[in-house]
């Protein structure tokens, strides 16, 4: 089993959507995934068609002194999803003060879930240094295979990566993936030059473009790849799959 | 499903069929099933309604469901698909006797004797033939992977030191005192080889050796093999010379002698072009790009020259567009347009764009007079020149200026013409990117071939100089029309080198018209004959002797004009005018001739493998014999007269027609070589029987030049061609925006100056847009360029560009016309030579060639051939179809 972390600086970059297109990509590719939601918005059940009334996941089974392994649910392709689960504001509190004993908590799910017939595990960890708890995301950089930030070709991003501490905290052992470009936009196109000069050890050269079909797979509850087999996004994500499988069958499992 | 299919077959109402109300519903609509399934093409005849009424009620009666594995019903379909059942003409009967005739007793009965025959015979003799053939083989491969290494080792050291220094040991100098008695020795032998009269057995004898030999080695990897199989070529081909120079002159008779001797002449010139091409051709260098310095401040500056002199504003300025985006230090790189048209619009045009505009007050010297003025007006230390309908791609400096910054003696780099839109040849033929063209084998080959000895030559276009020997020998050559080649030889005569690089790096427009394909090729026979006698390549100073050789040979095969002629009528002298011009029995000519012509093909369709098929070189020279004939004869004698016409490009042609005056050379041949094949057939059946032979010989060599004359009269038949701007056929992936912000994957198909076609997996993708985006990649860029929709349907796109800035163009030129790599996949998409398939080219080509002929001939012609046409293709409905036979289980 192989453990991919996408993440980012802060929130908006599309870290969960790029989770859940990349494992629908892998999946489509003959991979078993599993996509562990490590945020508290508890989006990346939706991109998995779950339903809006459910309420579990691993981090309201922890609140809750549960076990999270009844909490997953497995998607029309065979991908899996273990969502975070919907807490509210004091439960979450709670569970921050929880977790901050148990640095390893959600690790230890990767470990437990390594026993299971899995080729990949990916972690959405959207915004970790500003997000409820950095420890359990240094102890997942630890364990992953390969990390992946999500950022987008904008000024915003190039500054936080270019000269921002937490940019710079982030890069160490990741590479960096551009979502949502849009290279018909002339400020876009040229920023993305200047990246590819200035990152030019991190940044791959996959890109995911900024097309239409994504939100509106995702609004027809469906993987892209089923939606809109011919946009542009959906090679996008497909070509990302095999660069990440490439990449990945040169770390032993 | 039964439910399902039933109900399909119900709702077709074509059949009404007063009967079929007797019959159960089930019954009913298997009848009408059956029914529909008999109508032909053009429906139903009342009298076809009762025939296939009254079958198929009989079939369901009397026959079994199933008969000799067909489904009874439709029996007559399947055994007699030539007639239409449901629509029978009056001479139907006539063709169902004839193919029951066939299918009783030729058909089976031939089909099974022969397939066991051949089959029993075949097995054994292939047991026994292949134990013997791989012991030899094993033999040879021995000896030959030694001779391999050894040539490798030996050549490739040659090589490198001419490469590398001029002053290294040549070829002669390296050899040693053993060397020289083998060589003595082969060289006797070979003597022995060619000039021993034999006897008919053992020149038969002789040949089969030379035959077997041949093709063993035909199988054997490796270039020591290819050189053995061109030796063998030579051996037999002297020894054919030797032998009809001595032996086949008809000294009894002065005018069989005067026509014998012009044969032999022609046949002496075409042994010479063999024997040098051999010599070029033996081991093209395939030179690969230099690496250029790391430091870009030490690269060195360059002046890119578009000599236009009436070519239309659009033409000029995709090759300027293209200029503006090479992959060169901008401050380095200075684009001029050398207009000796003296036109504002292209003034104008420079200035917005931002490029040099050069005009001269005077215009003497056509293209070479302008650059010498451009010369002058400029200083780069190199130039380049692009005729100004040639694209440079991106790369072309990157490619090139390696080898001319690495070696200081280099004075120029030559890369290859490769036009984007067919020629007449491949338009008229409908050959394009089928079969190589007449450039590939020079651009492909010969160049190549020339770059080993240091003898390849400028070619007016797609090269860089070093403007210092440039200047050296004043500028470009101005007292030939073929000013290129020329200046090349002066400058090689200064010492200096050359060298070729065979990548298609920039891509043209290919003449439009034949007639001006012809006067294009016209201009460069006259200039090389002209060189021959003004600066004759064999003598003069400077010139090593391969570069002399390489020169002579390239003005040598512009001669071929009259010898072509020769052999295009040679037989008719026999045939027509009863003299023997080769006077030999027949049988003693077709051992010396097959061989020799065997050997040639065979070798050459190795050497010249992808880029000429065999064949297809004659009927190219064919095509121009006629006219570069008269201008290289006249400029052989007369070197200064004739001038300089320019080669129109880029126009249309609105409609089909037949260009008579430009065929009117070969109908005359044509109609020779017909007559000659009638009084051959005459004097067959009522001339002397000692003959015979002679005549069948002469008559086959006539069918062979008929065929080639009838593809070269094809050529002549202008194909319409409609479109301004060529589309260039790709299969480049894009992407298409569109206003709703959806981003498609799409293919691009082809792509022109005005618009682009896509292909993608479905139109409603498209979601209606009239406007869209498409993003074009080049390398990891992508670019953006609006386009209207012209036209969507079934998953193809087609659409126009609006009309874009000067930086849009650019970057749109740059992602089609010159992305490096648009059209290196061009020249590897041909397959290997097949001399069968390429005859079978030529001959539908011919076929083709005789039909268009006939069909715009004048008055009745057309009107009798379509008559006999029509009477032929009738006839043809009687002829007997093979008809699958099932097993029987």
């Amino acid at each position: 089993m192989k453990i991919i972390l996408l993440h980012s600086i802060g929130g908006g970059n599309g870290v969960t959507t790029v989770t859940a297109n990349l494992a629908a990509a892998l999946q489509g590719l003959g991979h078993r995934c599993l996509a562990i939601d490590c945020s508290p918005e508890n989006l990346l059940a939706l991109h998995f068609g779950v339903a809006s009334d459910a309420v579990d996941g691993w981090a309201r089974s922890a609140s809750l002194s549960q076990s999270w392994v009844e909490c997953g649910f497995e998607a029309m392709d065979g991908g899996r999803v273990l969502p975070f689960g919907v807490l509210d504001v004091d439960s979450l509190s709670a569970l921050r003060r929880n977790l901050a004993d148990k640095p390893k908590h959600i690790a230890d799910i990767c470990q437990a879930l390594s026993a299971e017939p899995l080729d990949y595990l990916l972690l959405d960890f959207s915004a970790p240094l500003t997000g409820y708890c950095s420890e359990q995301f240094s102890a997942l950089k630890d364990l992953a295979d390969y990390s992946l930030l999500i950022a987008r070709a904008d000024l915003q991003s190039y500054r936080l990566l270019v000269s921002h501490p937490l940019g710079q905290q982030l890069l160490t052992d990741c590479e960096i993936l551009l979502n949502a470009v849009k290279t018909e936009n002339e400020l876009q196109r040229d920023l993305l030059l200047v990246m590819r000069r200035e990152l030019e050890h991190h940044l791959i050269s996959n890109i995911i473009h900024h097309d239409a079909a994504v939100p509106e797979a995702l609004a027809h509850l469906q993987t892209l790849n089923s939606y809109a087999p011919n946009s542009a996004a959906a090679l996008d994500f497909y070509l990302l799959a095999v660069w990440c499988v490439n990449k990945l069958a040169r770390v032993p499992s | 499903m039964r439910e399902g299919l039933r109900k399909r077959r119900g709702i077709d109402q074509e059949t009404s069929w007063p009967l079929l109300g007797l019959f159960k519903p089930w019954l009913q609509n298997e009848l009408r099933h059956q029914f529909l399934c008999l109508k032909g093409a053009r429906g139903y005849s009342i009298a076809g309604r009762v025939l296939v009424t009254i079958w198929l009620l009989f079939a369901f009666v009397f026959l079994k469901p199933r008969i000799a594995g067909v489904e009874s019903w439709r029996l007559p379909q399947h055994f007699f698909p030539q007639i239409d059942f449901s629509r029978p003409r009056i001479d139907d009967p006539i063709r169902a006797l004839v193919q029951l005739f066939w299918l009783m007793f030729i058909r089976p009965h031939s089909a099974r004797r022969s397939v066991k025959k051949t089959v029993g015979t075949a097995r054994h003799f292939a047991k026994y033939y292949q134990k013997l053939l791989a012991v030899l083989l094993g033999w040879f491969r021995l000896v030959l992977e030694w001779g391999n290494q050894r040539t490798e080792s030996h050549v490739d050291g040659t090589v490198s030191a001419n490469l590398k220094k001029r002053s290294a040991p040549g070829l002669w100098e390296r050899l040693s005192w053993r060397d020289g008695l083998l060589i003595a020795a082969v060289l006797v032998l070979s003597l022995l080889c060619i000039t021993v009269p034999f006897s008919l057995e053992a020149q038969a004898a002789f040949v089969c050796a030379l035959l077997f030999m041949a093709w063993i080695l035909q199988r054997m990897p490796g270039r020591f093999s290819s050189m053995l199989l061109i030796v063998l070529s030579l051996l037999v081909s002297t020894r054919y010379i030797w032998w009809r120079s001595t032996n086949t002159l008809n000294w009894d008779s002065p005018v069989g002698l005067t026509l014998g001797m012009v044969l032999l002449a022609a046949e002496i010139y075409a042994w010479v072009v063999l024997v040098l091409g051999y010599f070029q051709n033996i081991w093209p260098l395939k030179r690969t790009p230099q690496a250029l310095p790391e430091d870009v401040n030490t690269w060195p500056t360059i002046d890119l020259f578009i000599p236009t002199y009436n070519e239309e504003l659009d033409v000029v300025k995709a090759t300027v567009y293209a200029s503006l985006g090479l992959d060169w230090p901008q401050d380095k790189l200075n684009i001029h347009i050398l207009d000796d048209g003296k036109r504002d619009s292209f003034r104008d045009f420079a200035a917005q764009v931002g490029v040099n505009y050069i005009r001269r007050p005077v215009n003497n010297h056509a293209k070479a007079g302008n650059i010498n003025y451009a010369l002058t007006k400029t200083n780069a230390e190199y130039v380049a020149i692009f005729d100004c309908d040639h694209i440079p791609t991106r790369a072309f400096f990157q490619m090139t200026m390696g080898w001319l910054i690495k070696d200081p003696n280099l004075a120029l780099v030559q890369t290859p013409h490769h036009f984007y839109s067919p020629d007449p040849f491949e338009r008229n033929l409908a050959t394009f990117r089928k079969i190589p063209n007449e450039g590939n084998l020079f651009y492909g080959l010969i160049q190549d071939g020339n770059d080993l000895w240091g003898g390849t030559f400028f070619c007016g276009s797609c090269a860089i100089l070093r403007r210092k020997p440039l200047e050296e020998v004043g500028g470009i050559a101005v007292e030939t029309v073929t000013e290129d080649a020329h200046t090349s030889l002066r400058m090689h005569r200064k010492g200096y080198g050359s060298a070729y690089l065979s990548a298609p790096i920039s891509a043209g427009l290919a003449t439009e018209t034949l007639s001006a394909h012809i006067g294009q090729r016209i201009r460069w026979a006259r200039g090389m004959a002209q060189i021959l006698r003004l600066d004759n390549p064999l003598t003069g100073p400077g010139l090593r002797w391969q570069q002399r050789l390489c020169y002579f040979n390239a003005m040598l095969h512009f001669l071929s004009g009259v010898p072509r002629l020769i052999f295009l009528t040679a037989p008719l002298a026999f045939l027509l005018l009863h003299t023997y011009i080769i006077y030999a029995p027949a049988l003693v000519l077709l051992m010396y001739v097959i061989p020799h012509m065997v050997h040639t093909a065979s070798v050459n369709s190795m050497l010249q493998g992808k880029y000429r098929y065999s064949f297809w070189g004659e009927v190219y020279e064919s095509v121009l014999a006629w006219y570069v004939a008269r201008p290289t004869t006249v400029a052989l004698f007369a070197p200064h007269k004739g001038t300089f016409n320019v080669t129109a490009k880029g126009g249309t042609i609105e409609r089909d027609y037949y260009d008579w005056v430009i065929s009117k050379p070969y109908i005359a041949l044509v109609v020779l070589n017909v007559a000659g094949v009638i009084w051959g057939i005459v004097r067959i059946i009522s001339g002397p029987s000692e003959e015979i032979s002679a005549v069948v010989v002469n008559l086959m060599w006539t069918f062979y030049n008929m065929l080639i004359l009838g593809a070269a009269a094809a050529v002549g038949s202008e194909a319409k061609q409609v479109r301004t701007a060529p589309r260039v056929d790709v299969g480049i992936p894009a992407s298409l925006i569109l206003p709703t912000g959806h981003r498609i994957q799409a293919t691009v198909r082809d792509f022109s100056f005005g618009g682009l076609r896509f292909e993608v997996a479905d139109s409603s993708l498209l979601r209606n847009s009239t406007e869209l985006d498409v993003v074009l990649r080049r390398g990891n860029e992508e670019f953006t360029f609006p386009l209207h929709v012209v036209y969507a349907k079934d998953g193809v796109l087609g659409t126009r560009l609006p009309k874009l800035s000067v930086r849009q163009t650019i970057d749109y030129v740059q992602c089609t016309f010159a992305k490096a790599d648009t059209w290196v996949d061009w020249k590897e998409s041909y397959s290997e030579d097949v001399p069968s398939i390429s005859m079978g080219q030529v001959v539908s080509s011919a076929v083709q060639g005789y039909n268009r002929l006939l069909r715009n001939s004048p008055k009745p012609i057309p009107q009798i051939y379509a008559a006999v046409i029509w009477m032929v293709e009738g006839l043809a409905t009687f002829r007997p179809r093979n008809v699958a036979l099932a097993v029987r289980n």
